[in-house]
């Protein structure tokens, strides 16, 4: 099904589909223990309600690499998606800034151990490895992005065994709102081309290495899951499921079964 | 476009489904029709344990509605809540995307009769309609055009050049030539008269994603069943067969939106279109108070229903007797709904009230239910046997062959519905289905060798003669009358 949704003034235009799991690419590991509960969820359910979000063009998945794995695992030949055009400058790239309690005199002296060199916040470029705490930042050299991601990894073990605690993840292009209060972990934001090559070549990012913003998303589409298992399901009979729906939107922010900051599409 | 508030919960412990919670949204939904605020719908997420309801009301009463459906949720089922605001103001505003079912139909019937008028390519002509039924809102048109099966990016196009034309205005509104343009479009639309259907029927897709033929009788049927005059409904059911003619799937939604917007112009009087789209979803919107609790009307229960009532005489039903029997009841229930549909709105019926439908429809399926409220079972067995031998004779002297085909149906009902009442099995109208119970039975009761192998026969012989159409051939006729003398014989020793 194919919609246009009015988003900032202009169109962006998005189809709601089922893809063949085995066509879609992954650009990001899984967390395994998140994977395990969605599978039980899964088993438990009868629908898929929401698609995962797709690049038209490369099959990569944008979001949703989760609810596609814990489906691969459950032996699903089919996988709801919303397909969208991510060379759409309205489909906007961002990564994830870990935060974790502030810990500035250990922290400094870690990085300083680690040989990372200090820089002033202001500094802080998109292709930065870099901690930031209140007032001061350390710069982490790496060669190339999957350097730049085993060593964000390190720094992940290193800060968690510090502060004692596993990171909250915040958006990393306002990392300046939280800097004031935490110890901030910035992985560098790779570019939608890199995202495209990572999944490609089968050289996954870690979790959380990519925060894809769609201005407007398909939910509660609600697929029934016996569908999804059919060697020999016809698209065409899942687009007109979904034509029998009602249509709502809804601006943000609106909270469901998480945050979302864009426009909403919601089926019932 | 029309609003709704939508309004959250996160619930104190997990439900199976969102079927549960019907009880108590249904109590909910006539304490808030009192504060003028109508539930258009819900949906539970069993992951993350969250209820959201979708209200049509004002945003003043979201507070109070909140705590009427916590009251409710609490009362009805003894579950604790906490409210989950979807949006900082405690709701979230949802606006309808689409166009109403009756537009949809309309835009649907235009799509596919591939109108023109001259001045219009048949693009320009689709998306003036669509622009125009949706109340001049563009996003609402571009919506429809997804229900459409139409690409939205040319819809836009088409718009485009509309507005370059000058029949859409720069304030979005239509000129003088817009509204005759306009004008033309829809005496096209309503002067199109059905033609013949192409090909394979479409598949009617259900929400489940069930799958079906698309039958234009079984659309006459509910047609009539709502009370659309007799001379309307072939037109109508042809009139939907052209538009669905050319796809390879339809909605079963799509069907009904059609059928709404051609009766909706058709025959506007009596809110027949809104009667029909009531008679379609009943079972979506009946409930029934079962045990003090409500339920929604769903196939199991009515096949539960079913299997009560006709186990009343104390035989057992075959469960394709019942599930012949829960379709009669729904359709009854259907029925019922479309003609009273504007009372059925939330509204539950007592299960005693569903079973009284169902003994009322009983007849309709197993005419030896009736019959066994006033003869015993043994007695009527043998009632039907004698009746059975009288129509096997009169069959085996009969030239005609019509009457004979007659004789040997009526034979074989009798004697096949006098066998099930020895076996203690609830006999049907349908001969096919009683021979079916029978063969079941074979496999199920301990029977003497020759009395197994004697009803064994007669289930192969029955169903053998069932199926002989009128005409038979000189040779074939002959062997009719070998079998007929053989079930003779076999209606002696069974």
């Amino acid at each position: 099904m194919r919609l246009a949704l009015p988003v900032r003034g202009a169109v962006l235009e998005l189809e709601v589909t089922v893809c063949r799991v085995a066509d879609l690419l992954p650009h990001e590991e899984v967390v395994a223990d998140y994977l395990e509960r969605l599978k039980r969820a899964l088993s438990a359910s009868a629908y898929q309600h929401n698609p995962v979000v797709v690049d038209a063009q490369s099959n990569v998945i944008l979001d949703g690499t989760h609810r596609w794995a814990a489906m691969r695992d459950l032996g699903f030949e089919w996988i709801a998606a919303c397909k969208v055009d991510y060379s759409n400058p309205l489909v906007e790239l961002d990564s994830w800034a870990r935060a974790y309690p502030p810990a500035d005199g250990p922290a400094r002296r870690l990085l300083e151990r680690l040989g990372a060199s200090p820089l002033g916040t202001p500094s802080v470029s998109e292709s930065s490895l870099a901690v930031v705490g209140a007032g001061w930042g350390y710069e982490i050299a790496y060669s190339d992005l999957a350097d730049a991601f085993r060593r964000l990894r390190e720094l992940e073990r290193e800060l968690q065994l510090l502060t004692g605690r596993a990171p909250t993840y915040v958006p990393r292009s306002s990392w300046e709102r939280y800097a004031r209060g935490a110890l901030l972990l910035l992985p560098p934001k790779p570019s939608k081309a890199e995202v495209v090559r990572a999944a490609r070549e089968g050289r996954l990012l870690p979790p959380k290495s990519t925060r894809h913003v769609i201005p407007a998303r398909p939910v509660r589409v609600n697929v029934p899951l016996k569908l999804l298992r059919s060697r020999h399901l016809d698209p065409a009979l899942v687009d007109e499921l979904l034509k029998q729906k009602r249509m709502f939107l809804l601006e943000p922010p609106v909270v469901l079964d998480r945050e979302y900051q864009e426009l909403l599409l919601l089926f019932a | 476009m029309a609003a709704e508030l939508i309004i959250g919960f996160r619930l104190s412990r997990q439900l199976e489904s969102a079927e549960a919670l019907a009880p108590a949204l249904v109590k909910a939904r006539g304490l808030l029709e009192r504060i003028g605020a109508l539930v258009d719908g819900w949906e539970y997420d069993r992951f993350e344990n969250l209820l959201l309801v979708r209200l049509r009301a004002g945003r003043e009463v979201a507070k109070e509605a909140e705590k009427l459906i916590a009251g409710a949720l609490g009362g009805e089922l003894g579950l604790g809540s906490e409210p989950a605001p979807p949006a900082p103001s405690g709701f979230a505003v949802a606006t309808e995307a689409l166009p109403s079912p009756s537009v949809l139909g309309l835009l649907l019937r235009a799509s596919a009769a591939q109108l023109e008028v001259p001045g219009l390519s048949r693009a320009e002509a689709l998306a003036l309609l669509a622009y125009y039924a949706c109340g001049l809102d563009e996003v609402k048109a571009l919506f429809a055009a997804a229900v459409l099966g139409e690409e939205p990016a040319r819809l836009r196009e088409a718009l485009a050049r509309l507005r370059e034309k000058g029949v859409v205005g720069s304030d979005g509104s239509l000129t003088r030539e817009g509204e005759e343009l306009l004008e033309r479009l829809a005496d096209a639309l309503r002067a199109r008269r059905p033609t013949e259907s192409r090909g394979q029927p479409a598949m009617v897709v259900d929400e489940e994603g069930n799958l079906e033929p698309f039958s234009p009788d079984k659309l006459a049927y509910s047609l009539y069943s709502c009370g659309v005059p007799y001379g309307l409904v072939s037109t109508i059911a042809r009139q939907v067969e052209e538009v669905v003619g050319g796809r390879r799937y339809v909605g079963k939604r799509v069907l009904a939106m059609v059928t709404r917007s051609l009766l909706d112009e058709a025959y506007p009087a009596e809110g027949i279109a809104e009667r029909f789209y009531s008679y379609v979803y009943a079972l979506e919107s009946v409930y029934v108070s079962v045990g003090g609790e409500v339920r929604r009307v769903t196939w199991g229960l009515l096949r539960r229903v079913s299997s009560e009532v006709l186990g009343e005489r104390g035989l057992r039903p075959p469960r394709r007797l019942v599930r012949r029997h829960a379709e009669v009841i729904a359709s009854e229930l259907r029925s019922l709904v479309a003609h009273a549909y504007r009372y059925f709105e939330g509204r539950a019926l007592k299960l005693e009230e569903l079973r009284d439908l169902g003994r009322r429809t009983a007849p309709l399926v197993s005419f030896a239910w009736l019959d066994l409220s006033s003869t015993p079972r043994e007695e009527l067995a043998e009632r039907y046997r004698e009746a059975a031998r009288g129509y096997l004779s009169a069959a085996a002297g009969s030239r005609d062959l019509g009457y004979r085909k007659e004789f040997v149906g009526r034979a074989l009902l009798l004697l096949s519905a006098g066998l099930m009442l020895k076996y203690s099995l609830l006999p049907s109208n349908s001969t096919p289905l009683n021979l079916s119970a029978l063969r079941a039975e074979l496999g199920r009761a301990r029977l003497p060798g020759d009395a197994r192998a004697a009803l064994a026969r007669f289930c192969k012989l029955g169903a053998k003669l069932a199926r002989k159409p009128l005409l038979i051939g000189p040779r074939e006729a002959r062997r009719v009358e070998r079998q007929i003398a053989e079930l003779r014989s076999l209606a002696e020793r069974l």
